[in-house]
């Protein structure tokens, strides 16, 4: 590749110059020889050759000459000193070209001061997500932390920058119609940030990072290929292309969800999956309280008629909850209410 | 659908680019008539001879304005000169455009030397200056005047390949852009000197009537006959040259097709095919077919002649547009249309095209009181109250 | 016939020539340039490239924000720019970008069978046009492989732009310039990234070094298919895109 990479592309470099010097030079030629010609043909007929004088023109010569030096000279002494050093511009560009303050610093740069936010940030779903895509360039509150606030942004509006639904979008990746993902949570304020629930660098309180969780077989859903949409509750032609479906491998489970109080609610809802390749990805049971409590806790944005809601964390005094108990995650006592506990060999097939 | 890269919604290259060709252009074109005397001997353009190289100096000496008025950084316009990349079609301005300017004004010096001397000889400011164009050297005998004469022979004949050069670059600084599929063609190069030619020989024919009009000269009719045949045929040359380059992409039709097709049907329909080819080239053909292949009254004829002239002076101006402004309407991506107004009062607007143009014309107005562009010009003869005397 | 000695043509030739030769001694090119200055970066090194895949780019534009903070780029031109594809089921093509206030793709009305984004920017050819054409050598390739604008010397005639066949190029309205990506040659040579590639939260962009067999990009050139933009310019772009749709132009 590197076999064409130069300064001067492989155009003849001299075109324009040679072009007019052959063709003035073609021109001078001819007009001296035709002349020469025309006066040898009169000496031969033996006509005087009639006298000309070129005197009058010493001056305007002259002037010319001193005119076109001086313009040379010039030309000459205006080249920058570091033209051509490299190639066929000036060596002092690149040294300028290298010559800007970054203001840009990357997540590292910001752990140095916000250990706790990193480690959140980088064990959760937005791990991938640079700390200034979101809090804008960070070199200059870097340098002057007290004096420079970065951005922070609370709006609905930001969150759908990337989660908005559109149509080009990978199927694979979240993308939320708030309207409908309300209703589904039961909220019943249309004027609730995101972030009222999921904190940004924790959005899904995943229990572990998910880039180390197991590995599962692609999971797919209508969107990944169907990007104008598709009504999940459509029936599949016979032609159909094979995806995975939960049943497959885990149809006790599924046939008991099926009967819980969770029914209804999608396997990936919980199971958070990422795709990792277009065969497999990776999954997490997510069962840390705080995701449970992104559908159920109370709050005045909540309308409770939707699903039950618990006050946390209340909900364990009211319980009485003490000690050991206190600890105990919501799945501890409530796994009935979502599907049977799978035996080791019925988890993996 | 119209999508345009983000970048090309603003056409970098507006009316003062569209300007540019069109005066060197004229420069050419008033060079070759001038040349045709001198040079090749057509004694019937004798009566503007002198005009032709005059009008050539004056509109050379406004070329570089829409240029400035068009760099970003005009104040660094001599880098052009300084560090040229001889690999760009446009580093070729600055030492063609000096050497063709040096050329015209040694021609002038040349040719009209005596005028220069008879007038350094009176009293006043113009006699000033005049000493001064001659640095000071009034002599002059016949072995002079012989040595003028062959040294304007010569350069007149190194113009026209310099002439050539000078518009013909800029031809080759579109046609070479295979980016740009409506520029990219290697007939630009030649489409653009004989459009030149003609729109210098129309230049010339159009502001001769006027200038005989106002000082109630006769016009020379051998001279205008010839500048009419020879614009006919540079004409037909000229044509037909663009009518091959869009046949040939109409025929082809490649990749590109689906949206030039696009540019001539929509944004360029009224432009490029009503105007530019349906009237302003069409009429004026007829018109000089007319005068050359009949005998036709000399009142008619005249009016054919100046009329056609300018026709097709908006004929070459349309095709610059075409050219220069169709070409970035057209996006690179292939998918939709920019679109262009120019304004009236910014730097690249319309009011400074018009004072680029006209300013020419008041210089060349100021040569003439300076040493008289038709020295043998006659008084008209009223033509219904004697016999006319033609020549 | 006066005194005054008569010039003949062979004494006009000969101080012609004299004069010419003087000339040319004179105009012996430009005056040698001092040794350079470099920092301890060495350009020699590096080759640098650039690869993006457009499955999995989701149309954030956080790449237009970041390089638009990251090099103060003014508004209504751009230094890189994401494209959406939309593919209706009568197989119109609808292309848009957004160069709207904040960078933020809308919903369409298309009803799209196949919708993708593609992000688009300079290329760095290695035969670049742009190069050839610049009247006054102030378009020049690095020796590590980007193109770059010497903005001490252009003369913003705008010849770059036009024979740019990616519309990568444009006249910055500030400065009154040409102007384009730089791959953040400020960054890129401190061993930091493009604030492009920074930026992407999908690992659409991918930025590094193919004189390095084992970078990620060298790496990914080898197990991936890959094309670049108008190949029939034969200007070799060192933008790579996998996943490349035939309707991306």
């Amino acid at each position: 590749m590197t076999a064409y990479l130069g300064d001067k592309p492989d155009a003849p470099p001299g075109t324009m110059a040679i072009l007019t010097a052959f063709v003035v030079a073609t021109v001078i030629l001819v007009a001296v020889g035709v002349s020469r010609v025309r006066d040898a043909r009169q000496a031969a007929r033996g006509e005087l050759l009639p006298e000309v004088s070129y005197r009058h023109t010493r001056r305007l010569f002259l002037v010319i000459g001193i005119v076109l030096g001086g313009a040379l000279v010039a030309r000459a002494l205006a080249v920058p000193p570091t033209f051509g050093e490299f190639g066929y511009y000036r060596g002092a560009a690149v040294a300028a070209a290298m010559n800007h303050t970054p203001r840009h610093i990357g997540n590292e740069a910001c752990g140095d001061c916000h250990p706790d936010e990193l480690a959140l940030h980088d064990k959760d779903a937005h791990a991938t997500v640079p700390c200034e895509d979101c809090h804008g360039p960070g070199a200059e509150h870097a340098d002057k932390p007290e004096d420079v606030h970065p951005l922070k942004p609370k709006t609905k509006q930001f969150c759908l920058i990337c989660h908005q639904v559109l149509s080009a979008r990978p199927g694979a990746f979240p993308q939320i119609a708030w309207r409908d993902h309300y209703k589904f949570v039961g909220v019943k304020d249309p004027g609730t940030e995101c972030i009222a629930c999921h904190s940004p660098h924790e959005p899904l309180f995943m229990d572990r990072d998910i880039r180390t969780a197991r590995l599962h077989p692609l999971i797919q859903r209508c969107r990944d290929c169907h990007q104008g949409g598709m009504d999940e509750k459509t029936a599949r032609p016979a032609n159909h292309p094979a995806v995975f479906e939960c049943n497959y491998c885990h149809g006790k489970i599924v046939k008991d969800a099926a009967t819980r109080k969770h029914a209804g609610i999608q396997c990936t809802t919980c199971h958070l999956f990422t795709k990792v390749s277009d065969f497999a990805g990776r999954i997490i049971r997510d069962a840390d309280p705080r995701f449970c409590l992104l559908c159920h806790r109370r709050t005045a944005f909540r309308d409770p008629k939707v699903r039950p809601l618990i006050d946390w964390p209340g909900h364990l005094a009211e319980v009485k909850a003490t000690g050991k108990d206190a600890e105990k995650r919501c799945i501890d006592c409530h796994q009935n209410r979502i599907h049977v506990v799978p035996s080791a060999e019925e988890v993996s097939p | 659908m119209n999508y345009v890269f983000p970048n090309e919604v603003n056409v970098a290259w507006t009316v003062m680019i569209v300007l540019y060709p069109y005066i060197t252009g004229l420069v050419a074109g008033a060079f070759i008539v001038s040349s045709l005397y001198h040079v090749f001997g057509r004694a019937e353009l004798k009566p503007v001879a002198r005009f032709s190289l005059a009008s050539a100096f004056v509109f050379l000496l406004f070329a570089p304005l829409p240029l400035l008025m068009h760099l970003g950084r005009p104040d660094r316009n001599f880098n052009i000169m300084v560090t040229p990349n001889f690999s760009s079609a446009m580093a070729g301005f600055g030492y063609i455009y000096s050497t063709y300017l040096l050329l015209v004004i040694l021609e002038i010096w040349f040719v009209m030397r005596g005028d220069f001397i008879a007038r350094a000889k009176g009293k006043g400011l113009a006699a000033l200056i005049c000493r001064t164009i001659l640095l000071f050297d009034l002599h002059e005998d016949d072995a002079s005047r012989r040595a003028d004469h062959k040294i304007s022979r010569f350069l007149a004949g190194l113009g026209i390949p310099l002439a050539c050069l000078l518009h013909g670059y800029v031809g080759f600084l579109f046609g070479s852009l295979k980016a740009n599929p409506w520029w990219s063609t290697a007939l630009m190069f030649v489409i653009f000197i004989f459009s030149a030619i003609v729109s210098g020989i129309s230049v010339l024919i159009f502001h001769y009537f006027v200038v005989s009009k106002i000082n109630h000269w006769k016009v020379d009719e051998a001279c205008v006959r010839s500048m009419g045949k020879y614009l006919w045929g540079f004409l037909i040359v000229a044509v037909s040259l663009e009518l091959l380059e869009i046949l040939s992409i109409a025929y082809k039709q490649t990749e590109e097709w689906e949206i030039l097709h696009r540019l001539i049907a929509e944004k360029l329909f009224i432009p490029y095919v009503v105007l530019q080819f349906g009237t302003f080239s069409l009429v004026p053909f007829i018109f000089l077919a007319a005068t050359a292949l009949f005998k036709l009254r000399t009142r008619v004829a005249h009016a054919l002649i100046w009329t056609a002239s300018l026709m097709l002076l908006i004929q070459v101006l349309l095709m610059r547009w075409n050219v220069v402004i169709g070409g970035q309407l057209l996006s690179k991506s292939m998918r939709g249309f920019a679109s262009y107004l120019p304004g009236v009062w910014e730097k690249e607007g319309l009011i400074t095209a018009a004072v680029i143009f006209t300013a020419p014309f008041i210089i060349l107005y100021f040569f003439h009181r300076l040493v008289s562009l038709f020295p043998n010009a006659t008084k008209a003869v009223d033509t219904d109250a004697a016999p006319s005397t033609t020549e | 016939m006066s005194e005054q000695r008569k010039l003949s043509r062979r004494e006009a030739m000969r101080m012609l020539a004299a004069g010419g030769g003087g000339l040319l001694l004179v105009h012996c090119g430009p005056i040698k340039p001092p040794a350079g200055q470099k920092s301890d970066y060495d350009w020699t090194k590096h080759q640098w490239a650039y690869a993006i895949d457009t499955t999995k780019c989701i149309g954030c534009n956080a790449c237009m924000r970041a390089c638009r903070a990251e090099n103060n780029v003014p508004k209504g031109v751009y230094r890189t720019w994401v494209e959406r594809y939309q593919i209706d089921a009568e197989d119109h093509v609808y292309v848009d970008s957004a160069t709207n206030e904040n960078f933020v793709f809308a919903p369409s009305s298309v009803r799209a069978v196949k919708a993708f984004f593609v992000p688009k920017m300079c290329n760095h050819c290695e035969k670049s046009v742009c190069n050839q054409v610049c009247p006054v050598g102030a378009a020049y390739h690095t020796k590590d492989g980007a193109v770059l604008v010497d903005h001490g010397r252009c003369i913003g005639c705008a010849y770059c732009v036009q024979a740019c066949p990616y519309g990568s190029r444009f006249i910055n309205p500030e400065l009154h310039m040409a102007d384009k990506c730089t791959w953040c040659y400020h960054r890129i040579t401190k061993g930091l990234l493009p604030a492009c590639v920074q930026s992407c939260p999908r690992e659409a962009r991918i930025f590094g070094d193919l004189a390095d067999p084992k970078s990620k990009l060298s790496v990914i050139l080898k197990q991936n298919r890959y094309r670049v933009l108008k190949p029939e310019m034969g200007t070799h772009p060192r933008c790579f895109y996998l996943g490349l749709d035939r309707e991306v132009v």
